[in-house]
């Protein structure tokens, strides 16, 4: 088996990155695929509080680097779908303790028995960013859709094409429907407009992915949540499949649909 | 071993402060390199600077980060000069210098005959994305937009196949001649022969299958056939 290796970045911190590798990995998961996340914000993880696993890691990426374990060692399996790994990030050592031909290494190695691989990039171009790019075949930048968090991922792509690592991948997340209608927020034709790169992902805010994350069960278990029927989307759209883009309701009367129709 | 703080060399050009870099981890050079502009800041303030980092492979997002670190000491990162090919696409593709820049004499020569009419154009098929800067003597012809946070600086024309949504500077000599051609311009900062005006609603050209031309015209940088 030759499984993909798929990098979540975003170049602003705070936008989702975590939250969409987590729901993307559960949606993929529920599909029956075998998923392996890799926590890349060593120093600052936070994948396994997400996925409830937080008590049960005894080794971490940098283990597995420097030999003190092997791999299938620090992969975690999730409580609820059997083949879901999480490969979680060091608390205490510093970022540099990992470098992007490690990653590579690993992912190689993981590829060989697993479906997908998602890493989750920290925030910020240093080293983190390096090591998280560094293996990906697929890049999945996320933004909001608001001023600053589009331009910082107009920064990260423009970096991502230089690398050859591109075309990038879009999820716009935390779009806001009531906000959007009444012209407060930037739209997904905005967004589309500038940064001018395939939309994969359209994920409304909603307050349950809070809900659910302290809960530690991911919202894309529960389909039935606007998020989680987006986060399912997604994973479908990643395995290739033609969702139509109908997460985010708009709610326009006649006179504006005309108006759409001919703008 | 030497530390690695003090094999880096720092030489004064004509054109701003030469800096070569030892071999090594990188990592380690970049802390070197923190280490050594702290140790001497105000010499470092404001500097125009060139990178040698001899035939070290260096990653795009290694270059970027280099230039936002040395951006952080307010020095402005020109050009990155390397034997390795794969050093000097990523810089090219980040719009840095990859060679010092003609010598004085040379330069100020080529000035007179920079001109809208020239031959020769500097060719970019792509988007130009925020934190990108592309400078050049020679016209510049972008197909594709100029995003929000990217900075076009050319001593001829600048030409844009696509929306002007950042900052352009032509004529960045002083070259009244030049010109600014695009299909649209929106919220913009647009520079020709020193003389800057501000756009901040979208502009385009009356005849839509035509595009906007900004010049100088009494002092002034005007549009031809605007619609707004
Ligand atoms: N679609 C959403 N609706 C509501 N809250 C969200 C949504 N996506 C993310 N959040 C919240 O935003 C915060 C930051 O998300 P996180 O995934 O940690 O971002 P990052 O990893 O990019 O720093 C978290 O508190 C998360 O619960
Ligand atoms: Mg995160």
């Amino acid at each position: 088996m030759t499984g993909k290796t798929i990098t979540i970045t975003s170049g602003k911190g705070g936008v989702g990155k975590t939250t969409v590798t987590v729901n993307l990995a559960v949606g993929l998961g529920l599909r029956g695929k075998k998923v392996v996340c890799i926590d890349g914000d060593i120093g600052l993880r936070n994948m396994d509080v997400i996925l409830g696993l937080e008590n049960r890691i005894v080794y971490d990426i940098v283990d597995v680097v420097e030999g003190r374990c092997r791999l299938k060692q620090a992969m975690i399996r999730d409580k609820r779908l059997p083949d879901l790994f999480l490969v979680p990030a060091s608390q205490t050592r510093d970022k540099n303790s990992v470098t992007p031909e490690d990653m590579i290494r690993l992912c190689d190695e993981i590829k060989t028995e697993y479906d997908y691989i998602l890493i989750d990039s920290p925030a910020g171009i240093e080293q983190g960013f390096k090591n998280a790019i560094a293996p990906a075949d697929q890049i999945i930048v996320v933004t909001n859709p608001e001023v600053s968090a589009v331009r910082d991922a107009d920064r990260i792509i423009g970096l991502i094409e230089a690398e050859e690592k591109g075309p990038a991948s879009l999820i716009i997340n935390r779009m806001n429907s009531a906000m959007v209608n009444r012209g407060d927020m930037l739209t997904q034709d905005d967004v589309n407009e500038l940064l001018a790169i395939d939309l994969i992902g359209l994920i409304p805010e909603d307050e349950n992915v809070i809900v659910s994350t302290n809960k530690g069960t991911p919202i894309a278990f529960e389909g039935k949540t606007k998020a989680g029927r987006a986060f399912q989307n997604l994973a479908a759209r990643v395995e290739g499949e033609a969702i139509p883009f109908n997460e985010i309701e708009e709610k326009m009367n006649f006179l504006d649909k005309v108006r759409k129709l001919f703008g | 071993m030497e530390k690695l703080i003090n094999q880096i060399i720092v030489k004064g050009t004509n054109e701003g402060l030469m800096m070569i870099l030892p071999e090594g981890d990188w990592e380690e050079v970049r802390s070197a390199i923190v280490e050594r502009i702290n140790s001497q800041s105000a010499f470092f303030k404001g500097a125009d600077a060139f990178i040698d980092v001899a035939s070290r492979n260096m990653r795009a997002t290694e270059v970027a980060d280099l230039r936002d670190l040395l951006g952080s000491f307010e020095m402005r990162m020109k050009g990155l000069l390397s034997f390795s090919e794969i050093t000097q696409k990523n810089a090219r593709a980040l719009g840095l210098d990859t060679s010092l820049p003609l010598k004085r004499g040379k330069r100020e020569r080529k000035l007179v005959i920079l001109s809208p009419n020239e031959d020769s154009a500097f060719l970019i098929q792509k988007n130009i994305r925020s934190g990108i800067r592309i400078e050049k003597d020679e016209s510049i012809v972008i197909i594709g937009d100029v995003n929000p946070g990217a900075e076009i600086i050319s001593g001829g024309s600048v030409f844009v196949w696509g929306k002007i949504k950042g900052k352009i500077t032509a004529g960045a000599n002083g070259n009244e001649q030049a010109i600014v051609g695009a299909l649209s311009i929106e919220d913009s900062q647009i520079s020709i022969g020193g003389i800057m005006r501000i756009f901040s609603k979208k502009i385009r050209n009356s005849n839509f299958t035509a595009p906007l031309i900004l010049k100088i015209q009494d002092g002034d940088i005007v549009a031809e056939n605007i619609k707004s």
